[in-house]
């Protein structure tokens, strides 16, 4: 059973169209990378696969469960969806509210209701796995952008989710600190998570990436490619490097 | 809880499948009404819509100094077939409107209208219906003319009329600041309850704290930016006074369009005499 299914799904803004009937199949355990140009709908797409929008028209499953507005409307539905996804926002510092970092990273365990031993636990590993222990008394307002990318990451990662999904999570970041991002990513993804990553910097996740689905200005999927197919075929990857 | 390092070297609790646990709880207040502000801050997130251009647009100065002019006809006049007249010379101008302007008037009128009506209600019982009545029908007319006016000018126009009325810099300023930067909090507001709400995975045991977190981040957040935008307009040159964009010459159409307010205000003036 795929993990996400996407039936001819559409979404328009009120003034424009966001995506474009879609049919995608996400299956458990892979690493997907959406690339497309500016505007091309793939943070539209990340919203609607955290539940954070619902499809204008067409269909989404998320482990067989249609994601509906009216499923969404049930919080305890919504939670348990949220439990399952967790989202990396492209401007991560509308994502960080709390008034210390150890804070930020610990909401969402204690959320859970896991012991403070656990809650401990899981803080210190997330800082460590992020490379942010340095930053635990710092307020996450006063962090650089590439901090508080590492921290919002940190803090997603905490609460376990199964599927993971970042919106341009290497933009801001040091070359040193990209690669360690994405040698941690590929880490979970050996750990039977989910990745679903979204670039324009074809470059950038060239190495990582098992599957890239590529969109067109026109909010659709342009190519669904393996990264072993891509592999071959030179003429594409020269095609997306200018994207 | 196990923590040995495996083939991943990732902790054992992040490499163990999540079983998502299930509250089943009562929604505080904040929770039930959340959708309702995210709602409300997604329609102030949305650009404003386009306004069609026009063979007969006005001059935006021409355009304000009119929508000035009516308000203060429809507050003292007193006369029925007057304001009768001004509803018709209105209906007139809606004819003229784009479907889309039309239907976009009509929505923000009737609400606004059944706002005003609705607080204004008790006088039904102190006064009775014909004040009401009364009151309910002045106050839509105002309504509506507001309403034409904002379906039928942009922002740009607005500061550019306000400009050409000799209206001060720093009040042109500060309304084209807390325009654009209401929208700005807005929007930071939205993505940072949709943050807040992607991560409550479960009921929330003081969710007025979050309340609290949440607005005090704005609060640094709009300190900060405050600062900044200031900083770059200072670096763009800014002196304290708004530089005018080029303005649309006046026309004959435009004083034209003026003088059925500007009689019946004389008529007004005169008749009282």
């Amino acid at each position: 059973m795929p993990l996400m299914t996407l039936e001819q799904l559409s979404y328009n803004y009120p003034n424009t169209q966001g995506l474009d009937h879609l049919d995608l199949t996400i299956q458990t355990g892979e690493f997907v990378c959406l690339l497309g140009p500016n505007g091309s709908g793939k943070s539209t797409l990340l919203r609607i696969l955290s539940g954070l929008a619902t499809a204008s028209t067409g269909t989404y499953r998320f482990n067989d469960q249609a994601i509906t507005a009216d499923y969404l409307r049930d919080a305890t539905k919504r939670q348990q969806l949220h439990q399952q996804i967790g989202l990396v926002f492209q401007n991560t510092d509308v994502q960080l509210f709390n008034p210390s970092v150890t804070e930020e990273v610990a909401f969402g365990p204690r959320q859970l209701g896991l012991s403070t031993a656990e809650v401990t636990q899981r803080v210190t590993d997330c800082l460590a796995l992020t490379d942010c222990t340095e930053l635990r008394e710092r307020v996450p307002y006063q962090l650089s952008g590439g901090e508080k990318k590492r921290v919002a990451l940190a803090s997603v990662l905490a609460l376990n989710p199964s599927v993971l999904l970042l919106d341009e999570p290497l933009n801001g970041l040091t070359i040193a600190a990209q690669q360690q991002l994405l040698t941690l990513l590929s880490r979970l993804q050996a750990a039977g998570k989910t990745i679903i990553m979204a670039s324009h910097n074809f470059q950038q996740v060239q190495a990582v990436g098992q599957r890239f689905i590529i969109f067109n200005s026109a909010h659709q999927i342009d190519a669904d490619v393996a990264g072993s197919v891509l592999a071959t075929q030179p003429e594409r990857q020269a095609q997306l490097m200018t994207l | 809880m196990t923590n040995q390092p495996s083939k991943t070297d990732l902790p054992t609790w992040l490499q163990t499948p999540n079983q998502p646990i299930t509250k089943r709880h009562r929604q505080p207040f904040w929770a039930r009404n959340q959708r309702h502000l995210q709602a409300l801050l997604v329609r102030l997130a949305q650009p404003a819509p386009a306004i069609p251009a026009t063979r007969w647009q006005l001059a935006p100065h021409i355009k304000l100094l009119r929508l000035g002019l009516l308000l203060l006809l429809i507050a003292l006049i007193n006369n029925g077939l007057f304001l009768w007249g001004l509803a018709l010379l209105l209906g007139a101008q809606l004819l003229i409107l784009a479907p889309s302007q039309l239907r976009r008037f009509l929505r923000s009128w009737l609400f606004s209208s059944l706002m005003a009506v609705i607080i204004v209600l008790p006088t039904y019982w102190l006064n009775g219906p014909a004040t009401l009545l009364w009151f309910g029908f002045k106050t839509s007319l105002i309504l509506a003319n507001a309403q034409y006016y904002r379906a039928t000018t942009n922002f740009q126009d607005l500061l550019t009329g306000l400009k050409t009325l000799h209206c001060p810099d720093v009040f042109i300023m500060t309304l084209a600041i807390a325009i654009t930067y209401l929208r700005m909090l807005g929007n930071y507001l939205l993505q940072t309850m949709e943050a807040l709400s992607l991560r409550t995975v479960a009921p929330a045991k003081h969710p007025y704290r979050l309340i609290g977190a949440l607005f005090g981040n704005l609060y640094l957040k709009s300190y900060t930016y405050a600062l900044a935008l200031y900083a770059a307009m200072e670096a763009r040159g800014f002196n304290g006074h708004y530089a005018k964009p080029a303005a649309k010459p006046t026309r004959w159409r435009d004083y034209l369009s003026l003088s059925p307010y500007v009689a019946l205000m004389a008529l007004l003036i005169f008749w009282r005499n």
